[in-house]
């Protein structure tokens, strides 16, 4: 009985150090998380600049951007394999662990050729040092001017010379909402969003419609502090009334300002006023995005590419009330007289460990091109960064004009290396009163509560600022 | 009374062995013979290599980055960052105006609290899970096997079942409370404010319970019947016989329990972080959350290094505080 | 005679009521994942319709599959080393008093005093710097967390596995001195035998452990060594939550630990609960 237990105690040993063995000598390359990569046919009309590049791989990070993420970013870039020969692996990083995942490639060195990274997080990678100054590449597809001053700032970083990251795709956030519980709650889509004001009185008219169709329907909902854009959402009510998340000269946080907590308290009033659902903050933005088009919601904010899944008919998050009665509206004016709002987006950065950089800049080359922009970002409902594509495309129907619009007044964050930190420190924050507004947060929800959370916000942000290389 | 051998619960640290004498006859001394501490030396070195290579360098090299400025601008310097003296201790442990004293106090307080109610948790329903268990009824073994099946269930497993029990609109828990037995009126909110804490508390004692049943149990069940009998012919009632027969036999597993089980929930990381993200919120935010989040998405890792250092030195502390009390325990164990 | 009789059906009766209890979440999960996502976001479940099919699609919405494999080949040969050097010091401590063995005892409870996040960093940046300076590459590889996932959980076989060897007889070993064996020979052929189910009983213990662990692998992992605990989370991460799937995920990846638990309960039990019999 025991020796049989030795001896198939051996047999397992010898099994797992053959598979331990097996799993270190090189078979790691072929775990890449995607299903198919490129084909590397090479079709007799090669050019003979794309056959120096046949048979390399390059490998291209992309985060959750749209359904399917992989597989639309593939079908875009066939053309381009078959044409140059480079065989692109495609390798999806969620938007949660993408951060920490860059970080470490830059520092180890071990990772992709080419990556998506936030446009607000380009400064902090920049600053890293492990990626690529693609400076002298640029003319290639046409420089600075191809691309509108602001988007092209997300590229720069203050204080440090160079171009770090190429724009890929850009997008702005809006007013979502159901035309048809507008209609019932008697309220004038083309003025229920002009300024804050009608904002709010349309949502205390929703109030009263309390489903739809069978289904429960909660005037406004925002995801809390497990989102990652979270800040995104808060901040457009911030500089409606003329606040700011750090001074002019970056060198202080003014987040607590008067104005700036007029502006939060502005968004957390909804909550107790029963105009929010406060079951929403325990979700994260995709799920509340969910929320809305499973039709749960009246009012939400969101950005372009929700807009275009409407029409695909594989998202089956729709429900189809929500899927027909869904219309947008530009971020509604502060008493300043301006619509402020966020404008994001990615671009695209190449890792200074990569040894196959002229190949990877091909890809890059290739995604900026004007008729790629504008396919790819169709695809996914963003915008295309490119200043002429993003035009064309905002001048195609109503709505995509209100996000033309929303991109050119939009704003985004200072350039700064230590800005994914402050915003970190902001999103806690901002969360903390979400939660106290809803009722969930343990204490009392008043103006002081704001005032306070937003103060060790300030002193947060104000400690990361102080952050130095000495 | 009957010896107890050496206890060993193998999840943790243990009480320092020695190898087991017999009792009572005089063996011939063996005696510290060179060659056999040689094959002794042979037996434990790759241990030795493993724990001194991945374990105490790092360890070391730790506690030195805890002296270091470390953070997103100086991070490509890695080890040759400068070097910032106490700034980072001070910072977390005296620097009112700094954030992370109030984040690293928050989560020490959070921890505390999280520790004493789960490990109070898991102790007393272990014991009395095991006084149940320590009888005969139909089914006992079955059913003994089956409570242990918590244990098992992984961590993130456990995290992410509960987070979604407790959502508090659709979640079985509200679902119960409200729906099925109207025990409450308004479906409270888990996964926020306060009662987050309670979110993390509650599966972590459903996990924790089955081990300290178990080692529980056993000890229950090496209690001679005898002595029961004895007393209860001397008419101690069955309370009088627990708290003076059985407790004070079980006190060297309670005690070890205590310890080990003291130590795991102040590390505890897994099912805050996954069940309420990397920033559990000011409720549940525990102290390795914090410092795996300020280290790695602040990039703060100087004061990550030093705030560990700190827990550690904690923890250390509660060790000689248990000795203290405990060590009658120990010796009782020849 | 009634009243007992009835106290102890009351007993019996509360016994399984506690049993249920403690059960219930796990059922729970079982029956979440046969449900469509559309029943758990809606919270209506229905009870007599289960559907596999969130058993079936996890594999291609997230690459499980990747994950799975690399939880069990990390896990078990991490248990596998960690046993094997367990089996060696644990059978020193528990035979021989050699001199420092208190030293080393203490120092191997000492390690788990240590919280993960100090040695983590560091253990990052030497990765880094073997990679940078010799042509050893560990961060994000399989061999790299068998490595650090043996060196952590050795010391909790240490002991797991001291107990076994304290159980059988010195006897044993002193007879086939006698008749010639070397102390290794004697260890190899009558001790290491004798203790197979023992063997077998830390492995699945180091195993249970390691497949938990999070921490680590978040921190030294990026693409290609992730295992199951970081892997599970993108059921929800990513453009679809996929919340049926991620029950059937929790359900398969708890699996091979009840499985591997419940086939050597016997011993993991009388290993785990070894100091609180009677030597």
């Amino acid at each position: 009985m025991r020796r049989s237990v030795a001896l198939a105690l051996t047999a397992i040993a010898a099994v797992l150090v053959a598979l331990a063995l097996g799993a270190c000598g090189g078979s790691d390359d072929d775990n890449s998380s995607t299903g198919s990569t490129g084909e590397s046919a090479s079709t007799g009309s090669a050019t003979s600049e794309a056959k120096s590049f046949e048979g390399q791989k390059v490998t291209f990070w992309i985060m959750n951007n749209g359904p399917h993420p992989v597989e639309d970013t593939e079908k875009i870039l066939e053309p381009f394999e078959q044409e140059t020969g480079i065989d692109v692996d495609v390798q999806l990083v969620g938007w949660d662990v993408q951060f920490d995942r860059i970080r470490n490639a830059a520092v180890s060195g071990e990772g992709p050729d080419v990556t998506q990274a936030g446009t607000t997080q380009v400064p902090f990678f920049a600053a890293l040092g492990g990626f690529e100054d693609l400076s002298s590449r640029v003319e290639d597809i046409g420089g600075e001017s191809a691309y509108a001053p602001g988007i092209w700032g997300t590229s720069q970083v203050a204080g440090q010379d160079g171009v770090w990251g190429i724009p890929w795709f850009t997008e702005a956030r809006t007013i979502y909402y159901r035309s048809d519980a507008l209609e019932e709650a008697g309220v004038d889509p083309a003025t229920a969003f002009t300024d804050l004001e009608s904002m709010r009185a349309t949502l205390e008219a929703l109030k009263d419609v309390k489903e739809i169709g069978g289904k429960k329907i909660m005037p406004f909902g925002m995801p809390g502090k497990k989102a990652f854009d979270l800040v995104h959402n808060v901040m457009p009510f911030v500089w409606d009334e003329g606040g700011q998340e750090l001074t002019d000269d970056n060198t202080k946080s003014a987040i607590n300002s008067p104005e700036a907590v007029r502006g939060v308290k502005y968004i957390a009033d909804l909550f107790p006023e029963g105009l929010a659902d406060p079951s929403m903050l325990e979700r994260d933005g995709t799920q509340v995005e969910n929320q809305f088009k499973g039709g749960r919601l009246a009012v939400w904010i969101g950005g372009p590419w929700v807009l275009s899944s409407i029409d695909r008919e594989d998202d089956t998050n729709w429900s189809d009330a929500a899927r027909e009665n869904t219309g947008v509206a530009p971020m509604p004016k502060g008493p300043t007289g301006e619509a402020n709002t966020f404008v994001g987006g990615s671009n695209l950065m190449m890792f200074k460990s990569s040894d196959v950089k002229d190949a990877a800049w091909e890809l890059i080359k290739y995604l900026s091109q004007d008729d790629v922009q504008t396919e790819y970002a169709e695809l996914l409902g963003m915008f295309p960064a490119r200043l002429q594509p993003q035009e064309a495309l905002g001048q195609q129907n109503e709505d995509l004009a209100a996000f033309y619009e929303a991109i050119q007044t939009g704003r985004s964050y200072a350039p700064i290396p230590q800005w994914g930190q402050i915003e970190n420190a902001y999103k806690t924050r901002f969360g903390n009163i979400l939660d106290a507004a809803a009722g969930l947060g343990g204490e009392k929800y008043s103006e002081a509560v704001i005032q306070s959370q937003l103060d060790e916000a300030a002193k947060e942000a104000d400690a990361l600022l102080a952050q130095s290389a000495g | 009374m009957a010896s107890i051998d050496t206890v060993t619960t193998s999840s943790g640290p243990a009480v320092p062995p020695d190898p087991p004498a017999q009792a009572g006859r005089a063996r011939p001394r063996r005696g510290h013979g060179w060659r056999r501490d040689r094959f002794a030396y042979a037996l434990i070195a790759p241990a030795v290599l493993f724990m001194v290579a991945i374990h105490l360098l790092p360890t070391l090299g730790g506690g030195v980055l805890a002296f270091k400025n470390l953070n997103t601008f100086t991070f490509s310097q890695l080890f040759g960052a400068p070097w910032a003296g106490l700034r980072n201790f001070e910072a977390i442990l005296f620097d009112d105006a700094n954030p992370l004293h109030n984040g690293f106090l928050n989560a020490a307080g959070n921890t505390a609290v999280y520790t004493v109610v789960t490990v109070a948790g898991v102790l007393i329903g272990g014991l009395l899970i095991a006084l149940l268990l320590n009888r005969e009824f139909p089914g006992q073994r079955i059913v003994r096997t089956l409570m242990l099946a918590p244990w098992v269930v992984p961590s993130f497993v456990v995290a992410v079942l509960w987070g979604f029990m407790w959502q508090s609109d659709v979640g079985i828990v509200n679902k119960v409370l409200v729906d099925y037995t109207g025990l409450l009126d308004d479906r409270p909110v888990w996964l926020l404010g306060p009662n987050s804490l309670w979110a993390i508390i509650i599966p972590s004692i459903w996990r924790g319970l089955p081990f300290c049943m178990l080692i529980f149990l056993a000890g229950l069940q090496a209690v001679p019947k005898e002595l029961h009998e004895a007393a209860a012919i001397d008419g101690a009632g069955p309370i009088r016989r627990f708290f003076y027969i059985t407790l004070p036999l079980l006190r060297p597993l309670i005690a070890v329990q205590l310890l080990i089980q003291v130590i795991y929930a102040a590390y505890q990381f897994t099912i805050p972080w996954i069940m309420l993200g990397t920033n559990p919120g000011e409720h549940a935010d525990l102290l390795m959350t914090l410092i795996v989040r300020q280290s790695f998405s602040n990039n703060l890792f100087g004061f990550g290094a030093a705030a560990s250092v700190i827990v550690m030195l904690a923890m250390s502390l509660w060790v000689v505080v248990w000795l203290a009390a405990f060590r009658r325990d120990l010796e009782t164990q020849r | 005679m009634t009243r007992r009789r009835a106290t102890n059906w009351g007993l019996n009766a509360l016994t399984y009521l506690v049993l249920i209890v403690m059960l219930a979440p796990i059922g729970w999960l079982i029956l979440s994942s046969l449900q469509t996502n559309g029943a758990l976001s809606s919270g209506e479940y229905d009870v007599f319709s289960p559907t596999f099919e969130a058993f079936s699609g996890m594999w291609k919405s997230v690459d499980f599959g990747h994950y799975f494999a690399n939880s069990l080949i990390i896990c078990g040969a991490a248990a596998l080393f960690a046993t094997l050097f367990a089996a060696s010091a644990g059978y020193a401590l528990a035979r021989f008093r050699f001199r420092g063995h208190r030293a080393y005892s203490l120092t191997v409870i000492g390690t788990q005093l240590i919280p993960g996040s100090l040695f983590l960093l560091p253990l990052f940046i030497g990765f880094i710097w073997l990679r940078q300076n010799t042509p050893i590459s560990l961060y994000d590889t399989r061999i790299g967390m068998i490595l650090v996932y043996t060196a952590f959980f050795t010391p909790v076989a240490i002991y797991f596995m001291r107990s076994f060897f304290q159980a059988i007889p010195r006897d044993l070993e002193d007879a086939a001195m006698v008749d010639g064996c070397s102390r290794f020979g004697a260890f190899v052929r009558i001790v290491l035998p004798n203790a197979a189910p023992g063997l077998v009983a830390t492995f699945i213990y180091a195993f249970l452990f390691a497949w938990d662990e999070l921490l680590f692998v978040q921190a030294l992992t990026e693409s290609r060594a992730e295992t199951i605990p970081i892997g599970i989370h993108n059921f929800i991460a990513g453009y679809a939550q996929e919340y049926a799937q991620l029950m059937a995920a929790g359900v398969v990846s708890t699996v091979p630990v009840i499985v591997a638990f419940y086939a050597t309960q016997r011993w993991l039990v009388r290993g785990m609960t070894a100091g609180a019999v009677k030597g």
